[in-house]
């Protein structure tokens, strides 16, 4: 095991808590957020975002990370052909099962084994994605990095 | 919302993990990009197979070229990465996640094993194949919809955002707007 491979777990480790803590992996929040009965999710993501845009400010003149020396990525999210399709797609799903990527794990994480089905939803849809792409659509999509 | 940490105290939790992340590692807050290199190496095995292509191409181009031709494609980093860089390290964000979370859960609470609260029961029933199986099919919605919109609520919704970059803020408005609508619509079925 790494020095970088504890960090990034010690990184994850973090993410999840706060998940857990926040309410963000909360079935019941997520749907009062959608349902527009409760601002507590809108409020964190408003937070959360000014937070991040002004520390990724600050760091915008970093190349090199800190502890790995590695390339900070700013990898560009360009408006392409498959945004619009692929965000109502994900809309559709975050709004059924409540949860994303991310709090999917934190909620296996919680104990509903249950949202074990998502992740493994999650995982065959990125899987069927590859496979559509490659035969149908063709569409340059830049992963999540 | 009481059982829950504070907006404010949340949000600047969330955001300052999205800033310290890419500090100390270099790598931006994104969850499904991880998601989908565990799915490359799974499949492919070993060293990763697009990164390692993308790292020959860009160091013969870089050789041939110069690096003006890093910066005629925007969408190449600008170097190659450099060898102490472990290409393998993302992966362990996401078994950080479920142990963060599983450690939330011993202050918490741990949820119920097999239903996600009140709200769940009363959208999908008690019995377990509905629940499991609507789930999966969301999933199944997640992972096609943010490989093919190129992000999720983290990558797309934090970092994107926060970068201003267009895609990023195209795609958190219409999810976003879709989840909300979706849920509005289900109510109405539902009645």
């Amino acid at each position: 095991m790494t020095r970088q491979r504890w960090l990034h777990l010690g990184f994850g480790t973090a993410f999840g808590v706060t998940l857990c803590v926040t309410g963000a992996a909360d079935f019941d929040a997520m749907q009062a957020m959608l349902h527009l009965r409760s601002a507590h999710l809108f409020g964190l993501g408003a937070v959360t975002t000014a937070t991040a845009v002004a520390g990724l400010w600050l760091l915008r003149g970093r190349a090199v990370a800190l502890a790995t020396g590695c390339p900070v990525t700013r990898a560009p999210r360009p408006l392409h052909l498959g945004v619009v399709p692929g965000a109502v797609l994900f809309g559709i799903g975050w709004s059924i099962s409540g949860s994303c990527p991310g709090t999917a794990l934190a909620q296996v994480g919680q104990g509903h084994w249950i949202a074990g089905a998502t992740v493994l939803g999650i995982a065959a849809g990125m899987a069927a994605h590859r496979v559509l792409n490659e035969r149908l659509l063709r569409w340059r999509a830049p992963s999540c990095e | 919302m009481t059982r829950f940490l504070d907006f404010w105290w949340g949000g600047l939790l969330t955001g300052a993990i999205a800033v310290a992340y890419p500090l100390v590692t270099g790598s931006m807050l994104g969850v499904s990009g991880v998601y989908d290199r565990l799915l490359k190496r799974l499949r492919y095995g070993g060293e990763l197979a697009d990164d390692a292509r993308q790292r020959a191409l860009l160091a013969e181009t870089l050789a041939a070229f110069g690096p003006r031709a890093a910066a005629e494609a925007p969408e190449a980093p600008l170097a190659p990465a450099p060898a102490p860089c472990d290409p393998a390290a993302r992966l362990f964000f996401l078994p950080g996640i479920v142990l963060g979370a599983a450690l939330g859960a011993l202050v918490w609470g741990r949820g119920e094993a097999w239903s996600l609260g009140a709200a769940f029961v009363a959208r999908f029933g008690s019995e377990l194949w509905r629940g499991a199986g609507a789930l999966f099919a969301a999933g199944v919605l997640i992972g096609l919809g943010a490989r093919m919109g190129g992000g999720c609520t983290s990558g797309h919704g934090i970092s994107g955002v926060a970068l201003g970059q267009r895609g990023s803020l195209v795609g958190t408005a219409v999810f976003w707007s879709t989840a909300v609508g979706i849920a509005r619509l289900l109510d109405a079925v539902g009645r």
